[in-house]
């Protein structure tokens, strides 16, 4: 048997990829704690004319064929009417249109991303409508050219609202996709197809009941409501500055 | 062994450039999916660090049922790292290249 002379046996060290990622922790540790919003309008000036390529190509004038015209001016036209339905029925004088860069399932977050920023007046805060008055959200980060907006339905968020005829209020809970639930007492008389309305907002309804569950082993029921809207679909959006 | 290193190169940039792409434009799913096979088919892969910083950066909000912590990804990126760069010291697979 041979046994390692003490000075033969090497210690273990860290490897150089260990150094390395130590390294840049540090480094964005730093850069979040002191220039928090550094990177977030460092990559957003990079990528930004990229989101915009599927609004700008429409206004391209390299037409290849009489197909692609006609779709062109089909998805224009869309475009137009939807415009039209906004600004016919806008939240206020001094709100703005933005349109949707980012909507889920592309982003990992019930967020949408605008191209509207601090720039056009947008703050943090500032809530964001649908078509037809419906409210989906607020601005959470707003930066120069463009802001994200957290959805009311995202997973876990709670808030107030008043369901049914008798505006029994509740805490509504997001799970995401533009539904939420709400846990009121057995005996309350909600239906489906009653309204929900948010408390302090002079807007039109925010939600309908689609299904209520309840179990008679248990003193709750649960009411599942979701927006009259499809956030999937959305394209344009009303922000209110 | 010129040849070689170039295409790596080659591979790697092809790599980055599609990772970009999936970030701005693809699903988020997807996108860490090939992140994460990316990680185990590279010997040592810094970018995945850069596509969780990148990701944030433009994603990122804070979520109650992540304490609130608004870089979900560049820890989880992080942590994959790590993970795969101790994993792979045990796989037979990678001994060739270590």
């Amino acid at each position: 048997m041979s046994y390692e002379h003490k000075s033969n046996v090497q210690p273990k060290r860290i490897g150089l990829p260990i150094k390395i990622v130590s390294l840049i922790i540090l480094i964005l540790v730093v850069l979040y704690l002191f220039f928090p919003t550094l990177l977030s309008s460092f990559f957003t000036t990079i990528v930004r004319p990229f989101w915009g390529i599927e609004k700008n190509i429409k206004e391209g004038t390299a037409f290849i064929s009489p197909e692609l015209q006609n779709a062109t001016i089909i998805e224009l036209q869309k475009e137009n009417a939807d415009l039209k339905k906004i600004f016919d029925t806008r939240v206020s004088s001094s709100s703005l249109v933005a349109y949707v860069l980012k909507k889920p399932p592309f982003s990992a977050y019930d967020t949408f991303i605008i191209d509207a920023g601090l720039d056009s007046g947008v703050k943090n805060g500032a809530k964001v409508y649908a078509i037809g008055k419906v409210i989906i959200g607020e601005v959470i980060d707003a930066s120069p050219l463009i802001s994200k907006v957290k959805l009311y339905s995202s997973y876990g968020e709670k808030f107030e609202v008043f369901i049914g005829v008798d505006d029994i209020q509740a805490t509504a809970t997001g799970r995401g996709g533009g539904s939420f639930e709400a846990v009121l007492p057995r005996d309350v008389k909600i239906q489906e197809g009653d309204t929900v309305t948010i408390p302090h907002l002079t807007t039109t309804v925010f939600g309908i009941v689609k299904r209520v569950i309840a179990d008679p082993a248990r003193a709750f029921s649960t009411i599942l409501f979701s927006q009259p809207i499809n956030i999937y679909e959305q394209k344009w959006v009303e922000i209110d500055i | 062994m010129k040849k070689n290193t170039a295409k790596r190169i080659l591979i790697r940039l092809g790599a980055g450039i599609v990772m970009f792409c999936c970030i701005m434009w693809g699903y988020w799913w997807l996108t860490w999916c090939a992140a994460i096979a990316l990680l185990f088919y590279f010997p040592v892969y810094y970018e995945i660090i850069l596509w969780g910083v990148m990701y944030d950066a433009l994603y990122g909000m804070p979520m109650p049922e992540f304490w609130n912590v608004r870089y979900i990804f560049t820890i989880a990126s992080v942590v994959l790292f790590l993970i795969s760069f101790f994993l792979k010291k045990r796989l037979t697979i990678y001994e060739d290249r270590n």
